[in-house]
């Protein structure tokens, strides 16, 4: 049984996390916080209690990357999953430099929290088991997520957290290719390629993540924003 | 408690049920508390309010906060407005905010009406 606090501002998210890890019969919850400070403060009273936090980013009064650079101070062995929408890279770099054990972007699904969980499991058991660390256990504890079970065929054919099929996707990316460097609204897109608005989105988004695609929004005078892609190409 | 009313209502108004049914280990009645928890929440008027007075900093927060809300709860169409929304006041961009805006308040009045017509 491994002991997880939540430190977590908004209710409607924790009540959700607190849902989510009861569903884990390896998990007990034994502290919930709204603040970083106050989460620092339980875990300095009660040192070597938790084994998990469950870590948002955006937090009155300290964010969770301070938390985390105040709880390293002190403490280099408890777990860390961050739960939180920040998608910035200086903040998911920041925490992985505070060795948390995995990023899990909001909104998340409980496949994907299964996978972080997993992990986390992973990780203990290493540590618990482990003597004499060969290279292969290195391996495992650089990678966890490649270490536990998960369907990887279905790995391969789409990207499941963002409901991408890698064959449209390919389609997508061909089309837009045959229109670089040309600014286009979704309906555009949409129409050209025969797909719903609300599909081509999805994959032009996608796309956008991976740097591909620019997104910008086409402002008119009295009407409301519409975005207008345009596609720059692979680095 | 989630009335099967809400829930055809939520998913005609083009929002994801079953992800957010998903999100809460398939806790129907947990879910309804939730999006009555959404109802009364203030970030959406801070917002507002921030807005209108220029303090973007602070309209931002309550703007992140009320993304996360939304997308949790599979608020299709209002998550999708705020995430343009809330990119334009992290970067400063408080005339960019201003010409989403409408379209939030827009989508954010629809699952509002939703949650008091079927809660």
């Amino acid at each position: 049984m491994y002991n997880v606090i939540i430190v977590e501002d908004d209710l409607m998210v924790c009540a959700i996390l607190q849902r989510q890890i009861g569903r884990f019969q390896q998990l007990k919850l034994v502290g919930n916080f709204r603040r970083g400070v106050d989460a620092l403060e339980w875990l300095g009273e009660n040192p070597e209690v938790a084994d998990l936090i469950i870590l948002d980013y955006y937090m009155p009064g300290m964010t969770g990357i301070e938390f985390l650079s105040k709880l390293r101070e002190s403490n280099k062995e408890i777990q860390v999953i961050m739960i939180t929408s920040a998608n910035e890279y200086s903040v998911i770099r920041s925490a992985m430099c505070y060795g948390i054990c995995d990023y899990v972007l909001k909104p998340f699904t409980s496949a994907r929290l299964e996978k972080a969980v997993s992990k986390f499991d992973t990780v203990m058991k290493l540590k618990a088991e482990t003597h004499v660390w060969t290279q292969e256990k290195v391996d495992v504890l650089m990678c966890p997520h490649k270490h536990y079970n998960i369907d990887n065929s279905e790995a391969t054919q789409s990207i499941r957290a963002n409901k991408i099929n890698a064959a449209t996707l390919a389609n997508v990316r061909e089309y837009m290719q045959t229109k670089q460097g040309i600014k286009m609204p979704l309906t555009e897109i949409s129409e050209g390629m025969g797909l719903s608005t609300v599909t081509v989105r999805r994959y032009l988004k996608h796309l956008n993540s991976l740097g591909e695609v620019n997104i910008t929004l086409y402002c008119k005078t009295g009407g409301r924003p519409s975005e207008i892609f345009e596609y720059k190409g692979a680095d | 408690m989630i009335l099967k009313s809400f829930k055809a209502a939520f998913v005609a108004g083009g929002n994801d049920y079953s992800a957010a049914l998903e999100r809460v280990a398939g806790d129907a009645e947990l879910l309804g508390e939730l999006m009555q928890i959404f109802r009364a929440d203030c970030n959406f008027s801070v917002m507002k309010t921030a807005m209108d007075a220029g303090e973007t900093e602070k309209a931002f927060r309550a703007a992140h906060s009320l993304k996360g809300s939304c997308g949790m709860l599979g608020m299709t169409d209002l998550y999708e407005t705020m995430v343009l929304l809330t990119d334009e006041l992290r970067h400063g961009n408080l005339e960019g905010a201003r010409l989403i805006f409408p379209k939030a308040e827009r989508e954010y009045g629809k699952v509002v009406e939703l949650i008091d017509n079927n809660l």
